[in-house]
This record gives C-alpha cells, sequence and structure tokens, in this order.
C-alpha cells in the first residue's frame, strides 16, 4: 500500500511538473508575441502553484521592461540571477534592459556573460564584430572543425585546396592557392593538427609567395587553459546594486579576501598573476560605472615584492591576458590578438564559471600540508619570485602605478596598499635585499600621496592552518585577513 | 669540444626537465609548451647562460622572440653576446 503511494506520489510530481514547463513555454510565447497582458495573468496563475525560479524572475523582468518599470527590471533580473547565475536568457534581457537605460559598459557586461552562456540560440551572433577575414586549409575534416568552432567569431571567407581534384562540398567557398593573389584577407588557417601535415602545407604556401606572417596554426590553440576567475567575478559585479570597494591584484588576494566579511559592497578583481598594468585597466573600466563611480569609497591594491618586476603579456604565461580580452580588448605588450582572440574562445568552450567556483572552495577548505614538498615548492616560489628583475619592466610599472594613483585620486580615493601572508617555507626564502627594493621603489608615492599600506608577509598573526599552500591563504586565513583589513579601512 | 647548445641541452637534461626525456630531445625539441620546462626553469637557465657563457638574457626576450627551443635560445646568446 505504502508503494502504491509513493508511485502515485511521483507520477502527480511529474504531472505537476510537466504543467509548470508546459505554463511556463505558453508564458514565453506570449511575451514573444507582445501579449504582456496575458503574459502576466499567466504569470500570476503560475506563481500560485509553482516555485519561483530563475525561469520565472526572467520573465517578470521583461514584462517590467514592457511597462518601462526600469528599476523593477533591474531588480527582477538580479533576483533571476541569485537563483541561477548561469541564465543566458536573463544576461541577454539584463544587457537590453542597460542599453536602454544607456548604461553602456554593463551593457556590454550582461551581453559578454549572455555569450559565455550561450547554448543553441544564435540571436547573438548578428551583432559579432568580425574583424578578421581567413581562409582555412587543412586536411580531412579539420578545416569544417575549425569552421564549426569559430565560424561566429572571425570571418571565414573559404576554404582553399591545394589539391584540385579535390570533391568539393557546395556549401562553402572554396579556393585554389592562385586565387589568394585577388583575395583580401588577413590570415591563412592551417587547420592541421598533425605536424607533418602542416610543415608541408606551410612550405607550399611560403614557397607560394605567401609571408609567414599572414600564416596562423590552429594547434597554437591547443594549450593547457589554467581556470580564470575573470567571468565568475563579472557575473558577480553584473548582480551587486552598488559597489563600495574594489580590490586588485593578484592570486594572493584572489584567494586571500573574503568579500562577505567586509562591511560595504566589496568586488574582488584580484586574479591569479594579474599585474599592475591590468589592475590598472580594470579600475580604469569599472570606474566608469555609475553603481561604482557614484559609491566608491575604498580601493585595495594587493601587489606583492615582485610587482614591480611582473609584467603577465611578457611571460611564458602570457597567453593568460586572453581573460580580459572580450571586455578590455587590450593585448598589452602580447600583441598577437587574433590569437588571443580565438583562445578566449576556446577557453570559453572548454571552461565555465562552475569550474572556477569548484575549484576555489576546494582550495578553501584545503589545510596546508607540512611535507617535503610543500617546503620545497614554497622554497622555489620565494627563490624564483626574488630573481624577477626587469629594468625595462620595472620602468614600465611604475609609470602604470603612478597612472593608477593618479585615476584614483580623480575619484576621490586613497587606495590601501596591501602586501598578503605568506607561509614561512615562503617568506623564510624570499631574498630580503628585494624587498627592501620594493620599498623604495614605493616610499616616494606613499609619502607623496600619505598612502596608507598594510604588511602582512611574515607576519605572526598567520600560522600554518591558515593557508591551502605556501603562500596562499583558505578560508580560515581569507577570514582572517579580511577581518584585519576592515579595520585598517 | 662540445658546442653550447649540447652544453645547454645536458643542463636542461639534468637540472631542468620536468619529467623524464628521451632519446628524441634534441636542440630543436619545443621547450616550453612540451611541458618540459615551465617558467622557473626558463628563468634557472637564463642564470645558467650568464654564468656559463657571459650573456646576459631577459626571459621576455625569450618569450617575444618565440626562442623556444634550444637552438633557438643559443641563436639569441649569439646575438646578444
Amino acid at each position: 500500500m505504502k508503494n502504491l503511494d509513493e508511485k502515485e506520489l511521483i507520477k502527480r510530481k511529474q504531472e505537476l511538473e510537466e504543467l509548470l514547463i508546459s505554463f511556463k513555454q505558453k508564458i514565453k510565447i506570449l511575451i514573444e508575441n507582445g501579449d504582456i497582458e496575458n503574459a502576466e495573468k499567466l504569470l500570476e496563475k503560475y506563481v500560485d502553484i509553482g516555485k519561483k525560479d530563475s525561469d520565472i524572475y526572467n520573465m517578470q523582468g521583461i514584462i517590467s521592461i514592457f511597462k518601462r518599470d526600469y528599476n523593477e527590471a533591474e531588480k527582477l533580473l538580479k533576483k533571476s540571477l541569485s537563483e541561477d547565475y548561469s541564465n543566458m536568457d536573463t544576461y541577454f534581457n539584463l544587457g537590453f534592459l542597460y542599453e536602454i537605460l544607456k548604461k553602456v559598459n554593463e551593457s556590454e557586461l550582461a551581453y559578454f556573460l549572455a555569450k559565455i552562456y550561450e547554448k543553441q540560440e544564435n540571436r547573438l551572433n548578428q551583432n559579432n564584430v568580425k574583424e578578421w577575414k581567413v581562409v582555412l586549409l587543412g586536411e580531412n575534416t579539420s578545416d569544417l572543425d575549425f569552421y564549426n568552432k569559430f565560424r561566429n567569431d572571425i570571418n571565414i571567407l573559404g576554404i582553399l585546396k591545394l589539391d584540385e581534384n579535390n570533391n568539393l562540398d557546395k556549401n562553402f567557398s572554396f579556393f585554389k592557392i592562385k586565387d589568394l593573389k585577388l583575395l583580401n584577407y588577413d590570415y591563412i588557417i592551417l587547420t592541421d593538427m598533425e605536424l607533418e601535415d602542416y610543415k608541408i602545407k606551410l612550405k607550399k604556401l611560403v614557397d607560394f609567395g605567401i609571408e609567414e606572417n599572414k600564416i596562423f596554426m590552429a594547434k597554437n590553440l591547443e594549450i593547457e587553459f589554467e581556470i580564470e576567475g575573470f567571468n565568475y567575478r563579472i557575473s558577480e559585479f553584473i548582480q551587486k546594486n552598488k559597489i563600495e570597494g574594489i580590490i586588485t591584484g593578484l592570486s594572493y588576494a584572489e584567494v586571500g579576501i573574503n568579500t562577505n566579511f567586509f562591511n560595504g559592497e566589496f568586488i574582488n578583481f584580484a586574479l591569479s598573476s594579474q599585474d599592475l598594468y591590468y589592475d590598472y585597466k580594470l579600475l580604469e573600466y569599472f570606474l566608469k560605472i555609475e553603481k561604482v563611480k557614484n559609491n566608491i569609497k575604498y580601493v585595495i591594491l594587493n601587489l606583492a615584492y615582485y610587482s614591480f618586476d611582473f609584467d603577465l603579456s611578457r611571460t611564458l604565461e602570457r597567453n593568460r591576458v586572453h581573460r580580459y580580452y572580450p571586455i578590455i580588448k587590450d593585448t598589452h605588450n602580447y600583441k598577437d590578438e587574433f590569437r588571443i582572440k580565438l583562445l578566449n574562445k576556446m577557453y570559453n568552450l572548454r571552461w565555465t564559471n562552475e569550474d572556477y567556483a569548484e575549484i576555489n572552495n576546494l582550495k578553501k577548505n584545503i589545510v596546508m600540508r607540512n611535507d617535503k614538498e610543500t617546503i620545497q615548492k614554497g622554497k622555489k616560489c620565494a627563490i624564483y619570485h626574488s630573481k624577477m628583475k626587469s629594468e625595462e619592466i620595472k620602468k614600465e610599472n611604475l609609470e602604470i602605478f603612478e597612472t593608477i594613483l593618479k585615476l584614483l585620486k580623480q575619484n576621490n580615493i586613497s587606495p590601501l596598499i596591501l602586501i598578503c601572508p605568506v607561509s614561512k617555507y615562503y617568506y623564510e626564502h624570499y631574498d630580503k635585499k628585494r624587498i627592501k627594493e620594493f620599498y623604495c621603489n614605493i616610499d616616494f608615492y606613499i609619502q607623496r600621496d600619505n598612502i596608507k599600506i598594510v604588511d602582512f608577509f611574515d607576519s605572526e598573526l598567520f600560522d600554518n592552518s591558515d593557508f591551502w599552500d605556501d603562500s596562499h591563504l583558505n578560508s580560515k586565513g581569507a577570514i582572517k585577513l579580511t577581518k584585519l583589513i576592515e579595520k585598517e579601512l | 669540444m662540445m658546442g653550447k647548445g649540447n652544453i645547454l641541452l645536458n643542463f636542461i637534461k639534468e637540472n631542468i626537465a620536468l619529467h623524464e626525456i628521451d632519446e628524441k630531445f634534441t636542440l630543436d625539441t619545443e621547450l616550453f609548451n612540451s611541458g618540459i620546462v615551465d617558467s622557473f626553469g626558463l628563468l634557472e637557465i637564463l642564470m645558467f647562460i650568464e654564468e656559463e657563457f657571459s650573456v646576459k638574457i631577459e626571459s621576455y626576450q625569450v618569450v617575444e622572440n618565440d626562442s623556444n627551443t634550444i637552438k633557438k635560445i643559443i641563436d639569441l646568446v649569439e646575438l646578444y653576446k
């Protein structure tokens, strides 16, 4: 008897779920047809029987847009994102709302996230700027695979065929090598993944007189991507109503500050391997946005002692500037914009915000092991960072730092400079001369602009249980550090 | 006498390589994208070059010249000698 009841209950639950889905579909159709009055009536009925979820808040948001109640629309769309921050439709509608409100940057951010979460629909594609005109060349299906991945991001003129007897698919434009002389293109992309295949093709093209810098290897896109937090932070930013504080800097602050423990509304834009240039670019971008401009009180600049000698775009990790590209549209000293754009697309196909959240949570909950491996890694990293030294990079970074201070002054902000704590396995091996040099570089600005600096580098307030690795705080350490910073603000 | 390339090759094999490298490891082997050398390793290579060949090269010069093999790094050494 009990089993029968359970079966009946499951059946009824399923029926109700199906009913709610069909309700949602009907509301969507009514909205799409502009029948707002009936959509609203049906929505009211839905709320009587079903739970309000991200889709429902989104639809209520659209109705408010139609009614020109933009404040309510923004509230509802943000509520939708708080239920499901990967709701592509909501980001799209938020982008549209900000467009109406002439909030250009916020609209751009919302559309950017909509594009990331875009699944089957291609409605944003018509807005894509296709700056580069390319021709593909590859064996088997590698050219078509590339076409399918990137057709919305670059202007693919057609496919080059070196073998004239090939059976050609009529859906594509095909070119022969001699057509290249008359064709207006930016790049030829070799799509073969086999080294030998593309070496042969490269030689043929070069022999034909094509410059090597016009040839791009798709193989260059096959790299191991680090999981980046940039998109995730943009998503957090979109959901906030006002921003009173921004944090920039490196991974130390990315994991070392928990903004929930500040009294005001903060956004943490400190990211792994972020240099001063992108600190500046992000501040410049976000300080233009109304909800920041009108509320900002604090900027926390997380620096490391090697910050003035570090330029991400000139390191082996320079591919990572791709994370900023859709918003900042600047690759700093890595001048291969074409590659960066494609890398960003590849990244977004492979990793999601959920992956970032998952890996971050994992780190937060780890307590550093006191084993040989950790001790050695701490020593290795400290020695490596101590040895990062370049007069050329330092010169540019000091200029950037000055520009950051100027920008903040224009916004009536005096920044707090933060050096995050590291474990003893790291700080014991850091070259003390380099720490002195850092202070020599920064003292002038501190004195001139009366800037506050808090240095927890080897602070006794932190012990091994506060870290997840040799130089990064875990959840416990992050709460401790955030509370200490709060006192300094 | 061993050439600069082979001196550097032996140094990488014995001190830097992140994983076992087979007989195919030559002066033309891709060092960075292949995972043989990371940024820590690059710094060590440059320190070795400074000490051994008395030539100072900065890591960004290696990156920006796409000097991703021993042969190309030695070309840089010759250029900055």
